[in-house]
């Protein structure tokens, strides 16, 4: 992208490089939605290549693609559902994790979302394979959980 | 969102906790309650008191799954205790924040469901009854004992009014919101006016209003600030004639400076949904939305 000859930091771009050494460019102001980024700019100066030693080539396109959107003001329901529609939970979660880590509220509130979503009318043996989260509860707090357990409302009048 | 760079574990758990509080914010409480069991942590996460502050159980699946579609659902007696040990685990998991509870409005609501329910969310101040059930005269004042601080009710025809009243009497003072969905008549007003009064919002819309009635209360209610009165029919039988009136022989009638709502055509939400309906809609959908909602803020949900 070109930069102006003017020192308005809308049009600059930021160098960053992912975990696997990929190098992205995203505009100064997109930078900005992501406070991790904007507080590593602001450490090291924005013309040097922001390391994100924990987000990879996979992810950051993704996440760029988001905040090209967010910048122009054109994130609409339909873009969003467009945004996840071909991901799965896996892709969906290091997506999420990624946002955590850069700290863009906007895109980590809108995954949240959709992760709630995917969970949705599960039961709890799912739940734990999708987050890949080891029960441990011990067998006396299993057990009395599965007392409190046995009102799940899927089916009410049948067993679960 | 707290943000923790550090790798130890007791800054990733604190962080686990924070993430999982906002995606659980979204859940139904059906699936928060699933998702208590999946772990220690996430059993710790689902017990924050930014989750409890409302148990809305008119939506027990966000996608539509088994909804009870009619009134008088799930009144076997297997499902009311499966009910009960719901509520019970629930508000468990809500350490006593909850400040206002939504009944389904279809499931069937029984004395011990209110009663468990009542003991376990002392800070209550808005409660939304259902449209069946079978709650007794001791079963309405043993919940109100436990909720003195209930500031605002849904009212529906589920509980005899003189028993509510009576317990709102003994243990609740502090009522100023209320909303009925029945119909509104003479008797309604003096209850009002006598064990209510300082009422400061009422709705009566989309129902048949009493007209003396009416005038009552805004003759009488003094703290009276605003009373919804959309689409409702304010009629009254005088020498076995009954007649129809309009807000303006009320207005007439009495001396008040609270607002009335009445209908304005274009902002007016019945009109709109009725636009949008089509002639075959079964009535029982139109009562849940009354039920749901109003123009007054505080009383939809």
């Amino acid at each position: 992208m070109a930069q102006e000859a003017s020192s308005s930091t809308s049009s600059k771009t930021i160098s960053l490089k992912t975990g696997d050494g990929e190098i992205f460019e995203i505009e100064a102001s997109a930078a900005k939605q992501m406070k991790t980024v904007q507080r590593l700019i602001d450490d090291l100066g924005d013309d040097i290549t922001i390391p994100l030693h924990n987000v990879f080539s996979k992810e950051l396109p993704k996440i760029i693609e988001y905040y090209k959107k967010d910048i122009t003001g054109e994130i609409t329901k339909d873009f969003e559902a467009e945004f996840v529609k071909d991901l799965n939970d896996d892709e969906v979660k290091v997506l999420f994790l990624a946002a955590n880590y850069l700290d863009a509220n906007k895109l980590f509130e809108f995954l949240s979302q959709n992760i709630a979503d995917r969970l949705e009318s599960k039961s709890v043996e799912y739940v734990r394979k999708y987050f890949g989260v080891e029960n441990d509860f011990t067998p006396e707090e299993e057990s009395k959980l599965r007392e409190e357990r046995a009102w799940s409302f899927r089916g009410i009048k049948e067993d679960e | 969102m707290k943000k923790i760079i550090s790798g130890n574990k007791y800054s990733n758990d604190h962080l686990i906790y924070e993430i999982l509080v906002i995606i659980f914010t979204t859940l139904s409480v059906v699936d928060l309650a699933i998702a208590s069991m999946v772990c220690k942590s996430w059993n710790l996460a689902s017990r924050s008191p930014k989750l409890w502050k409302k148990l809305d159980l008119s939506i027990l699946s966000l996608k539509g799954m088994n909804e009870p579609l009619r009134p008088f659902a799930w009144m076997d007696q297997y499902s009311s205790q499966k009910i009960t040990q719901f509520l019970k685990y629930t508000s468990s998991l809500s350490g006593g924040t909850i400040s206002c509870i939504i009944f389904n409005y279809n499931v069937y609501l029984r004395d011990m469901h209110l009663i468990s329910i009542a003991e376990r969310t002392p800070n209550l101040k808005r409660l939304v009854l259902p449209i069946s059930g079978n709650i007794s005269k001791i079963g309405i004042e043993t919940a109100l004992r436990s909720w003195r601080g209930l500031k605002s009710i849904t009212i529906t025809s589920m509980v005899h009014y003189i028993n509510l009243f009576d317990a709102i009497e003994k243990y609740c003072t502090n009522i100023v919101c209320l909303k009925f969905t029945y119909c509104f008549e003479q008797d309604h007003a003096k209850s009002l006016v006598k064990y209510t009064p300082n009422l400061k919002v009422l709705s009566i819309r989309s129902m048949r209003v009493n007209m003396r009635g009416l005038c009552y209360v805004l003759n009488n209610l003094e703290h009276l600030k605003v009373v919804n009165l959309r689409h409702s029919i304010i009629l009254d039988k005088f020498d076995d004639e009954l007649r129809i009136y309009s807000i303006f022989d009320v207005l007439s009638r009495v001396n008040i400076s609270c607002k009335i709502i009445v209908c304005q055509r274009r902002s007016c939400l019945r009109c709109k949904n009725e636009n949008m309906r089509n002639s075959r809609r079964l009535s029982n959908g139109s009562l849940e939305e009354i039920w749901r909602e109003d123009e007054i803020i505080c009383l939809a949900h």
